[in-house]
């Protein structure tokens, strides 16, 4: 049967009489009729059911518009039972609609207040403290988390037996060198280093126990604010190479290739093992996660954004990324998505059929593949991220990966002690082939980098064996310590393996084609720009820094959550510090949106990027009193629209003294301010789609 | 339509016009309810999934600039309706139709998957091409084509 002929029989069928166009005004009309039918009696055990006492009743009816007449009646008579009170406001001329909009304003307005208060008692004692940055004031605002404590690695759940245990303490030439005598009566063999990791109970070693806790993303973007903030202007730098007195130290040449066979790597393991080098100790943390707009250097918080197709819209926040589905003025959480234990979510970017969320924790990182109708895939690699790279097509992620090696192991056990990747959970460790040996490993962890195609497939990755404080991601780069100073280690442009000896290095970077190498000398903080052939193309100073990543052209340095350089390498061989100037927002490729806030109130300024620089395209501004002033929150990247001149705005809102007002300021083809009062949510995400501007406010959809 | 008239019809709809916006309506209707009762199996959900779509434009036409943006809302939404309708159908593990015995379309349409029978009805029965039905539902236009070669050869075979 052809298509034709399955067509005609589908036409067959009639369309009903109440769809057709002369009918389809009654099912509207029929809809606006509609209105819910709320009465006196139904009000008042309504309002009863929030527990509003008398005072407050009064105070909200008064508040809400009710008849004059009506509330000094009530007033008059404080003992009136509730059928008086049915008979009072059923003669007052309410209608059902007056009590639907003073019910939800009446609940709005009492809990907004009863938070008030509790948040202002709150307050209070730490009054005389130095004042913090504007607490928000909002329903919306978190329970504050408790300090999270420093968390412990989790040991490793490769199951080893005990044959294997013995198996690779032959292996390694391990033997029992003596007994511990134990509380409970038994013995315990002792033995050389190569047990590997003590168990629980056991002492760790001064290096395992010196370790700094791990950072939290989340804890890192908040003071990174206040850093930025203070930051305003990023400090320049002496350009020279000739003087920087940067030299590597006289180091053994080192032999890197690529494994044979796991033997190779199981040997270099344990001779680093052997020897005290357990490596993983000081792993480069991530970048501030801020973004050059021309002169300016844009923060955009703690959220990571929000993005829609078609009907679908998403949330994206460390802890969670929300998928809505827009229906008319409903918009319905069809996935909420966290990412696995003990992570967050770091960037996320948006491909053709959704998002890809990159997240990480402390043993592992990945990214997610997040569909209309949730998640689609979820990949991993082993090791904390050190690096992202999305170029539209594929994602690539450079991380350190230090196996815990809880228990004994023989060669067999390579998940044990290789790299490993899984896709959907189902974890691959490395073949030998993929991971790099330098004969002279100075500690059993990996520089591992992996790259996922946009269906979450592993489509590349390599690793290399060794002490590394960083992988690159855009390209297989690493850096470990080796012998006093480091390694720089990566693929060429023919994906040969390459190394270079290098003083002590302190941050490093990759991108772009190039890699970047601070070290330390007596003359300040030397910086290597290399090409991929490790060749250095040029050089510079900079001051004190804990890490370094590269933004498009630019190399953005960082001491802790604070950037303290930016410099231009738009040309490698003639690198330009830059002079920037921090500000709060959201970039959306040539237009970046700021917020701002002064003593006379708030400002929205839209930026157009021109010739490099920052242009204004457009702004908005808001007088707030002081008092205003206190409770305004803008309320982040997700309720941030930057679409061109077409359409860009930002959302905000603060407590006018009696209310909490939201607003959205539209800016573009068409402006507005869109004001909600009370809203037990406020606006909850802003996104431009294909049918113009959508402002969520958590479930509703606001016109 | 011309565009002076669609522009007309809509402020017109959009300051409550019923019949305005019948006139707009009237250019799509049928598309979706063939859309509708096919995809869902069922008329009366398709007339509910059609009437709330009608609702939710009625709403929104004063910011669909164009006949484009208005057909585009209305097979967005419609689509999206459907789906919940898919979900709730999930929930419930309905049957497939019963076979009447000769070539009942529906019951044919019942036993592809969701996404197929949302794409085969939108391209069948709305005469949608296979581009639109990408924008509309948001799949992909590999994917959209990739079902259609199956819900077409589904048929031919039959």
């Amino acid at each position: 049967m052809t298509v034709s002929q399955i067509r005609e029989l589908m036409m067959e069928r009639v369309v009903p009489e109440c769809l057709l166009p002369q009918n389809i005004s009654a099912c509207l009309l029929d809809e606006y009729a509609e209105m819910p039918e709320l009465d006196a009696f139904t009000f008042l055990n309504r309002l009863r059911s929030l527990g509003i006492g008398s005072a407050d009743f009064l105070y909200l009816l008064k508040g809400c518009g009710a008849p004059a007449d009506a509330v000094e009646k009530i007033e008059q008579h404080p003992d009136m039972n509730l059928q008086s009170l049915i008979v009072t406001l059923d003669g007052s001329g309410l209608t059902p609609k007056d009590y639907t909009r003073m019910l939800y304003v009446a609940r709005q307005l009492w809990e907004r207040t009863i938070t008030m208060r509790l948040e202002l008692e709150e307050e209070q004692p730490d009054e005389e403290q130095p004042e913090p940055a504007p607490e928000p004031l909002t329903a919306r605002q978190k329970k504050p988390e408790p300090p999270a404590e420093p968390e412990k690695p989790l040991p490793r759940t490769a199951k080893q037996k005990k044959k294997n245990e013995q198996e690779f303490r032959e292996y390694a030439g391990v033997k029992p060198i003596g007994k511990h005598d134990l509380p409970d009566g038994e013995e315990r063999d002792i033995r050389t280093a190569v047990q590997l990791k003590p168990t629980d109970d056991e002492e760790l070693p001064d290096e395992e126990i010196s370790e700094p806790p791990q950072d939290d993303p989340r804890g890192r973007r908040g003071s990174l604010i206040a850093c930025v903030i203070g930051a305003a202007l990023v400090c320049a730098a002496d350009i020279g190479v000739g003087m920087l007195g940067f030299t590597a130290p006289e180091q053994p040449d080192v032999s890197l290739r690529f494994a044979e066979d796991n033997a190779g790597i199981f040997s270099e393991i344990y001779k680093a093992y052997t020897g005290d080098r357990i490596g993983g100790g000081n792993v480069q943390s991530l970048t501030p996660d801020v973004q050059v707009f021309g002169e300016l250097l844009i923060d955009s918080g703690g959220q990571l954004g929000c993005f829609s197709s078609g009907n679908t819209v998403w949330t994206a926040e460390p802890d969670c990324v929300t998928v809505h589905g827009i229906i008319g003025d409903t918009a319905e959480i069809t996935a909420q998505i966290e990412p696995p234990e003990g992570a967050v979510f770091l960037k996320v970017f948006r491909t053709e059929s959704g998002i890809t969320a990159v997240f990480t924790g402390d043993d592992s990182c990945g990214a997610a593949g997040i569909g209309e109708n949730g998640l689609e895939w979820l990949s991993e690699q082993c090791g904390r991220l050190t690096d992202v790279f999305f170029d539209g097509e594929k994602v690539r992620l450079g991380s350190v990966y230090t196996p815990a090696f809880s228990e004994s192991f023989t060669i067999d056990d390579a998940a044990a002690y290789m790299p490993w990747t899984s896709v959907s959970g189902e974890q691959n460790v490395f073949q030998p082939g993929e991971t790099a040996v330098t004969g002279t490993a100075q500690g059993c962890g990996y520089a591992v980098n992996a790259e996922y195609s946009l269906s979450g497939e592993v489509t590349e990755r390599l690793a290399v064996l060794g002490d590394p404080v960083y992988c690159g991601a855009e390209f297989f780069t690493a850096v470990l310590r080796q012998d006093g100073g480091s390694l720089l280690v990566g693929l060429d442009g023919s994906s040969e393996l390459v190394s270079e000896n290098i003083g002590e290095v302190v941050a490093a970077a990759a991108g772009n084609g190039l890699s970047a190498a601070a070290g330390k000398s007596e003359n300040g903080i030397p910086v290597f720009v290399r090409d991929r052939e490790l060749n250095v193309v040029s050089a510079f100073t900079a001051g004190e820094l804990t890490s370094m990543r590269f933004n498009g052209d630019t190399l953005l340095l960082s001491d802790g959550e604070k950037i303290t350089m930016a410099v231009d390498l738009s040309d490698p061989s003639s690198p330009k510090p830059l002079s920037l100037t921090a500000a709060n927002g959201a970039v959306n490729g040539e237009y970046a949106l700021c917020t701002g806030v002064s003593q006379a109130g708030i400002s929205l300024t839209l930026y157009h990027l021109e010739d490099g620089s920052a242009v204004q395209a457009d702004s908005f501004s808001k007088t707030l009193t002081v008092s205003e002033l206190k409770s305004l929150q803008f309320c982040g990247t997700n309720t941030m629209v930057v679409n061109g001149a077409e359409c860009c705005g930002a959302a905000y809102s603060w407590f006018d003294g009696v209310s909490v007002v939201s607003e959205f300021s539209e800016m573009g083809r068409s402006r507005s301010v869109r004001t909600l009062y009370d809203d037990p949510d406020g606006y909850t995400a802003a996104v431009y789609s294909d049918n113009g501007l959508v402002l969520l406010c958590g479930s509703r959809v606001k016109e | 339509m011309e565009k002076h008239e669609y522009k007309e019809l809509s402020e017109l709809a959009a300051n409550g016009g019923t019949k305005a916006f019948a006139r707009l309506y009237e250019t799509l209707y049928r598309e979706m309810y063939y859309t509708a009762c096919y995809s869902l199996s069922d008329e009366s959900a398709a007339v509910e999934a059609v009437t709330a779509t009608v609702r939710d434009c009625m709403s929104a036409i004063g910011k669909l600039h164009s006949e484009e943006a208005f057909r585009a809302f209305m097979m967005k939404t419609l689509c999206a309706r459907i789906r919940s309708k898919f979900r709730e159908y999930a929930a419930q593990e309905r049957d497939p139709l019963p076979d009447s015995g000769g070539f009942d379309v529906m019951a044919e349409f019942s036993r592809l998957d969701d996404t197929e029978r949302l794409i085969g009805s939108m391209y069948i029965g709305g005469r949608f091409q296979p581009d639109e039905i990408a924008a509309y539902t948001g799949l992909s236009s590999a994917t959209v084509k990739k079902k259609l070669e199956r819900v077409i050869a589904g048929f031919e075979l039959d």
